[in-house]
This record gives structure tokens, C-alpha cells and sequence, in this order.
């Protein structure tokens, strides 16, 4: 077997710690998405990143390149894991193969953070692989809320759940997005993750000030930020999640008011498409600790 | 205006809403009772096109040879013919291309090619496991040699076909593979974490299917004797033990007890 380190605890002796119970040590300062083509480039020297966030379902394989490299970058970065198929708000039966091979990852990589996203993937077995969004409901709040329990006791581990982009509205909606996502924090014990880019596309698509929405949240149930880019659709009229550019001045300034409310934040850059190369990503995070500092510092003087 | 219908439930809502992403030609609010708001007809355009696009890119990651042989246009009308025919059930997307060479049945070559391909991908992320060295044979007494059993790598794979993908594989060529003269077998590998390949002779195909069957050395042996003259069998048998072990092929040797 390989011998990991646990991370999150000094050197020294006599801390018990197993996996079933373990609380993980709070994830601090600002991450990078892990990209398989940033992986030798990471493990090649010092890189200013604090932490990585791997995409979950990447590693739900037997081996190879994709586990080799998640435990050497796991043996020097603080991992958050991030699943895209969780599918909390589905109407179909949490997918208990799922939950046991995240939890399988998660006791392999020890991360500071797991989340997924309020969506749902699909229904009826089929699973569309795309963040789909939920109706704004009471009754929506306390399926997901009820789930996220299920989900926490199966892992052992807290939840957080991200706001989703989305490019449509139910008729039947009856909460604001903000009180839905505030909602079913609070009924579930979940923490948010926060993603400026989807609140700012939402806001353009369905035509609200993403101030407000900002405002609305409870700053104990935000535990991530993410930064990301956006693009338009072939009409103009709407916005779409693609992130495949940088980050916008509108999310940028997004962030300086978010930081005002919420202090502090681990915030991340995530970037799928036209990756570059990894120092470029570097310099636009520090960007995001500039940011950070002038908001922060400020506060504090 | 005023709705006089009690709204849906999340699964009504649900169920509406994948079927009008599923089906192009499904209307949006089709029963009348889970409309949706605003501009509904662009949204759904954008999660219709998203769902198309995103798993033709798999299929493009999980074949690209094929890709490259077909071009992008009958490659993504293969691709949405598949979508339709096998729609995604499992949470990772790493499994939805599984059974694409079922829709190349007139097409012999491609459907070569695609299970090749899809092998590939199945070797690369295949569990770890440690090889054996020659050096692990030193100690080995005599009597121990024809029950001596291998257990080989998990992300070996064989698969035999009638068609020439060397020249594809090799980026030498994108035309569709030609036709051998008879039946071969590749053998996938993985090694320092990559995909290996090579095309078997058919004694060696037929040795190593014996070992994969759980033959010992000495089975091993009595399955070359249909290739080889008997004088020349143990050397045969010894040369491919030691090209498996020198290749990474081989993660463990145990011999059946003394007697
Ligand atoms: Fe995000």
C-alpha cells in the first residue's frame, strides 16, 4: 500500500483521526480547477496556488494516468473534490453506487470540501450530463434538503452545493433563486458554493440585479467562491455558462462586492475550454488575491 | 394571466423538461400545464444543443481515429443516431460510448476500429498493478516450471479482427483500414501509464489466450505443439514468457504447491 499523509494536522503525536469522522480542515486562500493537461506542469515545481479542485467523476476509475497524477498533486495541495452527477434534486432514488464511489474517492484523496450543484442530471434513469435547473418550490427545498442529509451520512462528510446557470424559468416557480438556494441551506445544513459567473448570467437571463442576490444569502452558508467566464448565445439575448474565457470585468466587480459581504472566501478560477497554460491562470488568480487584499484590507483599516 | 391549473410536481416538471430536451420536435409546455417562463423556446434551444454537443464531444474523445477516418460531419451524424439509440444511464459520461461499433454492423472495418478504440480507453484507466521481473524467475526449481501460473496486468486486452488498423494507428493514414487475409489479434497494454499495442503472431495469440484461461507453463508448452515441431516448443515457450515479463505483461508468477 502507499502511504499517504494526512493532511490538516500538525506534526506531533496523538491525534486520533479515521476517515468515518474525521471533520476536514477548512479549505483556505485560492484554488485552480485541476485540468489533466496542467498536470506535469504542476507537479514540475512551486506553483502559487493554494489548493486544487478535481472534478469527482474524472477519477471514478480503477487506475492509470488519472489516479497516478491526483495522488501526487493530493500528496502537496489541498484537494476539494467537485461532482457535476450527484443529481440531488432529481425526482429518481439517490444512485447509491455513486455515493459509494465518491466516498471511496473522498477516503483516498482526504478533501477539504466536497460539493456537487443544485440541479438535477436527469430522471427516469436517464442522465442528460447537464446541470438542469430546479424549479424555485418549497416542495424542491425540502426534497433536496432531505437528500443532502442522505448524501452527508452516506460520505460522512459536508456537502456544498453551487447555483447553477441556467436559460429557463418554470411557470410555477414561487421562490426568487436566492431565497430557493438560501432555503434549502439553511433546511439542510448544506454549505453554498457560490458561483459570481452563474448568479451574473442569471441575472442577464432572467433579468435581476446580482447585488441582490448577493445581499440576500446568509454569509455563514457560503464556503466557495468561484470566479468563471462566460459567452453568449447565437441570438445575443442570453448568457451561457461555458467557461472558456476570462474572467469578465462585470464578475470582477461582482467579486469585490461579494468579498465586502462574505469577508474572506476561498474563491477559485474555473476553466474548461481554450485552457491556457497554467501560469496564465496563475496570474489571473492573482488577480482574484489582489482583489481580495484591497476589499479585505480595506475593511480591516 | 391567470393559471387555473394546480402546478406540477417535481417529477411532472422533470419528466416534461427531458423529454422536451430529448426530443427536438417536442413542444414547449406540451400538456398545457407546465409552461415555462419568459423566452422558452431559446432556453430549451440552448439545453438541447448543450446535450448534443457535449456527448458528441465525448464520443469524439473516447474515438478519435474514428473520427478522423469518418470526418466531422458522419462522424456527428453517427454520434446523434447513437445518442438516440443508446442514451446515456450512467452518472460518468466514461461509459456512454460503449456500444457505438453496434451501429457500424454494415460497416466491418469501423466497427474494427471503434471496439479497438473503446479497448484503449478501457486499458488506459484500468486498475494499477505491480509487474514482475525476470529476476523473480531465478529461484524457480525445475519441478515448479510446468505448473508455474501467471496472472496478468489488469489492463491487458485482446481483441482479434480482420482488419488492417496499423497504418491508423500509427497516424500514418486516416482511410478506412483494409481488409486482412484472416483474423489477427491485438494485444492493448499499459505501461508507465500509457496504451500500448501490438499486433500478435498467432502462435503467441493462441498461448496467450491459454494463459489467460489459467494454464500453467507446461499447458502453455502443450498449446505451442500445434504450432511448432516438438524440438523447438520449449524454446518458443520460454522466448514469449520472457518478452511477456521484459513487456510488463505479467504482475504475478505463483506455482501450484509441491507435492
Ligand atoms: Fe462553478
Amino acid at each position: 500500500m502507499v502511504f499517504r499523509r494526512r493532511r490538516g494536522q500538525g506534526l506531533g503525536a496523538g491525534i486520533e483521526d479515521s476517515p468515518m469522522t474525521s471533520k476536514p480542515a477548512p479549505l483556505r486562500g485560492f484554488g485552480l480547477g485541476l485540468r489533466p493537461p496542467h498536470y506535469e506542469a504542476i507537479l514540475a515545481g512551486a506553483v502559487r496556488v493554494d489548493w486544487f479542485e478535481a472534478l469527482s467523476e474524472n477519477y471514478f476509475v480503477d487506475g492509470g494516468a488519472p489516479l497516478y497524477f491526483l495522488d501526487r498533486i493530493a500528496e502537496r495541495y489541498p484537494i476539494a473534490l467537485h461532482g457535476v452527477s450527484l443529481s440531488i434534486g432529481s425526482a429518481d432514488a439517490l444512485d447509491r453506487d455513486y455515493l459509494r464511489t465518491l466516498r471511496r474517492l473522498a477516503d483516498r484523496v482526504q478533501p477539504r470540501l466536497i460539493s456537487d450543484h443544485l440541479c438535477w442530471t436527469g430522471v427516469d434513469g436517464a442522465r442528460l450530463h447537464d446541470l438542469l435547473p430546479l424549479p424555485q418550490t418549497e416542495e424542491a427545498v425540502r426534497h433536496v434538503a432531505a437528500r443532502v442529509r442522505q448524501v452527508q451520512d452516506a460520505l460522512q462528510r459536508p456537502l456544498v452545493l453551487e447555483n447553477v446557470s441556467s436559460y429557463l424559468r418554470y411557470a410555477h416557480d414561487t421562490l426568487p433563486e436566492w431565497e430557493f438556494l438560501d432555503a434549502v441551506a439553511s433546511e439542510s445544513g448544506c454549505g453554498l458554493l457560490l458561483d459570481l459567473n452563474n448568479v451574473y448570467v442569471n441575472s442577464v437571463n432572467h433579468g435581476f440585479d446580482a447585488r441582490v442576490y448577493v445581499d440576500a444569502l446568509s454569509t455563514r452558508h457560503v464556503r466557495q467562491i468561484h470566479l468563471a467566464g462566460h459567452s453568449r448565445s447565437l441570438d445575443g439575448r442570453l448568457l451561457i455558462d461555458t467557461h472558456d474565457a476570462d474572467v469578465p470585468e462585470a464578475v470582477w466587480r461582482l467579486y469585490e462586492h461579494a468579498l465586502r459581504r462574505y469577508g474572506a472566501v476561498p474563491t477559485m478560477i474555473e476553466r474548461d475550454d481554450h485552457l491556457p497554460p497554467l501560469s496564465q491562470l496563475v496570474a489571473e488568480l492573482d488577480r482574484a488575491r489582489a482583489v481580495a487584499s484591497a476589499v479585505l484590507d480595506r475593511q480591516v483599516a | 394571466m391567470m393559471s387555473v391549473h394546480r402546478a406540477p410536481s417535481l417529477l411532472q416538471a422533470q419528466q416534461w423538461l427531458q423529454r422536451s430536451v430529448l426530443a427536438e420536435d417536442e413542444p414547449v409546455g406540451a400538456d398545457g400545464r407546465l409552461v415555462v417562463a419568459g423566452d422558452a423556446e431559446e432556453g430549451l434551444r440552448i439545453y438541447r444543443e448543450a446535450y448534443r454537443l457535449r456527448l458528441l464531444e465525448v464520443l469524439r474523445d473516447d474515438y478519435p481515429l474514428l473520427h478522423a477516418v469518418l470526418g466531422e460531419d458522419a462522424f456527428a451524424r453517427l454520434g446523434l443516431r447513437y445518442l438516440s439509440a443508446y442514451p446515456s444511464r450512467s452518472p460518468s459520461a466514461r461509459w456512454f460510448g460503449r456500444d457505438l461499433r453496434e451501429l457500424l454492423a454494415d460497416r466491418p472495418a469501423l466497427a474494427d476500429l471503434a471496439g479497438f478504440e473503446w479497448l484503449q480507453g478501457e486499458c488506459f484507466d484500468a486498475a494499477d498493478a505491480d509487474v514482475v521481473v525476470l529476476e523473480d524467475l531465478a529461484g524457480l526449481p525445475p519441478d515448479a516450471w510446468p505448473e508455474l501460473r501467471l496472472t496478468l496486468h489488469p489492463s491487458l486486452r485482446r481483441r482479434s479482427g480482420d482488419h488492417d488498423l496499423a497504418p491508423l494507428l500509427r497516424g500514418e493514414s486516416t482511410d478506412e483500414p483494409a481488409r486482412l487475409t484472416g483474423a489477427r489479434t491485438w494485444l492493448l497494454w499499459r505501461r508507465q501509464r500509457q496504451v500500448h499495442w501490438r499486433l500478435l503472431d498467432d502462435d503467441e495469440a493462441d498461448a496467450l489466450q491459454a494463459v489467460a484461461m489459467g494454464a500453467g507453463f507446461g499447458g502453455l508448452c502443450e498449446r505451442l505443439c500445434a504450432w511448432h515441431e516438438p524440438e523447438r516448443v520449449a524454446l518458443r515457450a520460454a522466448a514469449l514468457l520472457k518478452r511477456w515479463i521484459v513487456d510488463g505483461l505479467v504482475s504475478g508468477l505463483r506455482s501450484a504447491p509441491m507435492s
